[in-house]
């Protein structure tokens, strides 16, 4: 079942009537309904969510009635390893052919039909972590199977997160979550906000990064330039908007989820990007692997930040996708986070000479093009591809020398009035919601329904959003 | 030692990890209330202070640091321990 | 139960303005002379040729071209990137409106029968749910958008990537009281872009080691159904195919078998397929924009080889003994 679907939206409305009728069985109505969302997608995804919550949930009871403290690092390690060897089979079903069309924005839960084992790089994460965490004695091993599949399988942020910790989701308390419509009308405000992300501007947007990156074609540097910035953004709507669904999804069962975006494009560092984007996936990585290594390490100084920032970036890199364009991708952000480690102090003194505001539009600028640079690497389907690009922007002739011809025709995918007009709307759009993203956020918040706001999504999704898979053209020949 | 004044002397190294001789902190200081305070910086903060009150955390007291109050009062609760 | 009630009277503001806007959208496409089904339903013509096919017959066969060389009149009925039943339509709507032309060529290469290629444009055909062929065609080859379209503006909604611009562009048509579409009164499309897209070389990373055509059953139905409809409408159809540059031929494994099979389906109806695969024109890449459609260049090239052969071959003697 896609999530931008009628189909979805139903099932959604359905299972939130029930919850609030059924108030003494909402986790197992949540549990019966995440398995029932995912068998219906794909029986697969459903038994390896099962058999792999199974076997997390017998192991953290193996480890708290482990009596040896050697026998519970034996079991800890050897669980630990047998999800990580989950996530890099998966990953590595990515790499061929047939997870091409999964792993553009690493998410791309429209196609979910093709997704191999849904969710599952994601939940992996859950698991090593509840596992970390009993071992480790910060919590008590989960005694219910419902709840500990719950907690892997909550359909609304199953196919990609938010990445949610065993701490922030286990201590709720047990007791039955009452009707509130502030949580109703926000949620549903919410995951229209992100079903016009997803379907107004991300896909529209969809089709300018697959015309330049994916045809051996030789665009000025300027083109190929606004090509990876598209695809920032395409990657962010995309992205943010499931988030966005998601989270508004579990704010309709009273379940807070935490954020995973925070206006990312406002970084002015890309040590600071890194706080805004992918949250979840940042602070699991934090948490459970950046400070295990360089606690130890902390007499090191800033060294110690080093040797952690390199590992957390290689796994990273690996656990987006195995390839030399993911490593790539992931020395990219190794790399500026270094040169930003060790420039600190100087950066400082430059903040303090030049006045604020040009500095810090100069800091969020530069911080944007590194990133969509980087991004390149995490678009390109192979390595030549990127490379490509890469020697149009920097070596070849950088300016059109047709506007339209050159410059606005291969980004329109073709050049025509219509694609213009529709190139133009989209852009248009794309800045409209950029910059009032912050507002909208705030806006959509608090129990009273936002009339406009409501209609005026709808009414977008209706007028411009990508509904019939208008776009197939660009996969079809002339 | 009162807790003020370890409050006084974490705000030290704070300043001196920070470069800015001006920062003031209190109890409830948080890392998103100052920029430069990540999960970088965060490391070269508890090493400094390790050293400027000459103690070790473990991971495990390192990991429940969530603002300036924890750490304050983990350090006052490690010093009385210390005491002969 | 405050919250339900809004929720409600969203639903219905919602509903009203979605009637308005489908009202307004099958007004303002009604008035838009470039979409081809619009203008053919509403403009009568009277063309002794039509041309039918997808982009590879509307970029290329140019009336103002052909027109002076053979003395008659022709119109481009062709859409670009369409299917067999695509095609169909266009016909079908275009005999129920206009009498029959003397001459059909309907282009067809071994891209046409395959489902990989080109593709059934719901879009061109949303102002005319209310025919019964049109409703079934649709239905068959794109039953999603057939689902939606029961809804208020969704039959409009659902391609709005086209229909948005399509209805700006016949409202602004309505208020300046203009009937002409900007491309021309005889449905040539020139290409917008004429730059070489590399498409052989994406034909060869996609298939390296070349490809083979398979025939789609719903491709051959409809392209029968095109050859009984002109058939029964007494016009004399032709199949053909313009001139493929000749470098790409090599990626096309069972090309010879698949002219071969074309060339049959025809004789079985007593129509010839006319195929100018031997023109000196196809070594050239400066002629083609792709490996199937000609550039400007070639396009002038071709017409006039195209006019000539009708002249000697068509115009006084339909369906002799030819090729």
């Amino acid at each position: 079942m896609p999530l931008v679907s009628l189909q979805y939206l139903g099932f959604l409305l359905a299972i939130v009537i029930l919850y609030y009728l059924l108030p003494r069985y909402q986790r197992l109505l949540l549990t019966a309904a995440s398995l029932v969302f995912l068998g219906l997608g794909n029986l697969a995804s459903g038994i390896a969510i099962i058999v792999l919550s199974l076997f997390n949930f017998q192991t953290g009871l193996s480890l708290f009635s482990a009596g040896r403290e050697k026998r519970k690092t034996r079991i800890f390690i050897i669980a630990v390893l047998v999800n990580c060897l989950v996530i890099l089979l998966f990953k590595y079903f990515e790499s061929t052919p047939l997870g091409f069309y999964v792993k553009i924005s690493s998410i791309n839960y429209r196609l979910n039909h093709l997704v191999f084992l849904l969710g599952i790089s994601f939940y992996s994460l859950q698991n090593i972590a509840y596992l970390t965490d009993v071992y480790q004695r910060r919590m008590n091993p989960v005694t219910s199977l419902p709840d500990f599949i719950l907690y892997n399988a909550f359909f609304p942020k199953v196919f990609a997160g938010p990445i949610v910790l065993p701490g922030e989701f286990f201590n709720r308390g047990t007791q039955a979550i009452r009707f509130n419509s502030s949580n109703i009308a926000e949620g549903t405000q919410r995951i229209l906000l992100g079903l016009v992300k997803k379907v107004v501007i991300a896909d529209r947007l969809a089709p300018t990064a697959h015309s330049i990156f994916d045809f051996n074609e030789s665009h000025p540097g300027a083109t190929s330039l606004a090509a990876a910035y598209v695809f920032t953004v395409q990657l962010y709507f995309d992205f943010s908007g499931y988030t966005d669904m998601a989270i508004g999804a579990c704010m309709l069962f009273g379940i807070p989820i935490k954020e995973n975006f925070n206006l990312p494009f406002l970084a002015r560092s890309v040590s600071e990007f890194w706080r805004r984007w992918h949250i979840s996936l940042i602070d699991w990585l934090t948490k459970y692997l950046y400070y295990p290594v360089v606690f130890r390490l902390r007499n090191w100084k800033k060294w110690a930040a080093a040797t952690g920032i390199c590992i957390t970036f290689i796994i990273s890199g690996v656990w987006h996708g195995i390839g030399w364009t993911f490593l790539c991708w992931s020395i990219c952000h190794m790399v500026f986070l270094l040169v930003e480690l060790f420039t600190k102090m100087p950066r400082l003194r430059l903040a303090k000479k030049f006045s604020s505001f040009p500095y810090r539009a100069a800091s969020i600028l530069i911080t944007f093009n590194l990133v969509s640079l980087s991004n390149i690497f995490f678009r390109a389907t192979r390595i030549g591809d990127a490379l490509r690009l890469f020697r149009q922007i920097f070596s070849g002739p950088f300016l059109p020398v047709k506007f339209l011809a050159d410059f606005m025709a291969p980004l329109a995918i073709g050049g025509n009035r219509e694609e213009l007009f529709n190139y133009a709307v989209t852009i248009t759009l794309t800045a409209a919601i950029l910059f009032s993203e912050g507002f909208l956020y705030r806006y959509i918040r608090g129990e009273r329904v936002k009339f406009g706001f409501i209609l005026i999504s709808l009414l977008l999704i209706l007028y411009f959003g990508v509904l019939g898979h208008a776009e197939k053209f660009i996969y079809t020949q002339f | 030692m009162t807790s003020d004044q370890i409050l006084q002397d974490v705000q030290e190294v704070f300043r001196e990890t920070f470069g800015d001789p001006g920062l003031t902190i209190v109890r409830s200081t948080k890392a998103d209330d100052i920029d430069l305070w990540d999960s970088m910086t965060h490391l070269e903060l508890i090493a400094a202070i390790e050293k400027k009150f000459n103690l070790k955390f473990t991971f495990e007291q390192f990991m429940r640091f969530n603002n300036v109050g924890d750490m304050v009062s983990l350090i006052d609760q490690i010093k009385q321990s210390n005491l002969p | 139960m405050q919250l339900l009630r809004k929720f409600i009277l969203i639903l219905i503001v919602l509903w009203m303005i979605l009637l308005l806007s489908g009202k307004f959208f099958r007004f303002a496409l009604q008035h838009n002379p470039n979409l081809k089904t619009d203008y053919i339903t509403s403009t009568s013509m009277k063309p002794d040729i039509l041309f039918l096919g997808p982009c590879e017959a509307a970029w290329v066969m140019d009336p103002a071209k052909i027109d002076p060389i053979t003395g008659l009149v022709s119109y481009n009925l062709a859409e670009t990137h369409s299917d067999f039943a695509d095609n169909y339509l266009h016909l079908y709507l275009y005999l129920k409106h206009n009498p029959p032309p003397h001459y059909l060529f309907l282009y067809i290469t071994g891209e046409s029968v395959d489902s990989r290629y080109n593709v059934f444009n719901t879009y061109q055909f949303t102002n005319f749910l209310s025919d019964s062929t049109v409703a079934s065609v649709v239905r068959e080859n794109d039953p999603a958008y057939y689902r939606w379209a029961k809804f208020p503006f969704m039959q409009y909604g659902y391609y709005n990537s086209k229909t948005v611009f399509q209805a700006l562009e016949g409202f602004t048509d309505f208020l300046l009281d203009h009937r002409v579409p900007y491309k021309g009164l005889n449905g040539f499309i020139q290409p917008d872009i004429p730059k070489w897209r590399d498409h052989v070389t994406d034909f060869m990373r996609l298939y390296p080691r070349g490809t083979r055509f398979k025939w789609d059953p719903r491709r051959k139905k409809y392209l029968v159904k095109i050859i009984r409809l002109a058939l029964k409408n007494h016009i004399n159809i032709y199949l053909y195919e313009s001139p493929v540059w000749n470098p790409s031929k090599t990626y096309i494994l069972n090309r010879k078998e698949v002219m071969a099979q074309i060339r049959q389906l025809g004789a079985k109806y007593g129509i010839p397929y006319l195929v100018f695969d031997t023109l000196a024109m196809s070594n050239d890449r400066n002629n083609f924009v792709t490996n199937l459609y000609t550039s400007h260049a070639g396009g002038i090239i071709f017409d006039s080889v195209f006019a000539e052969y009708f002249n000697r071959y068509i115009k006084n003697s339909p369906y002799p003994g030819m090729l």
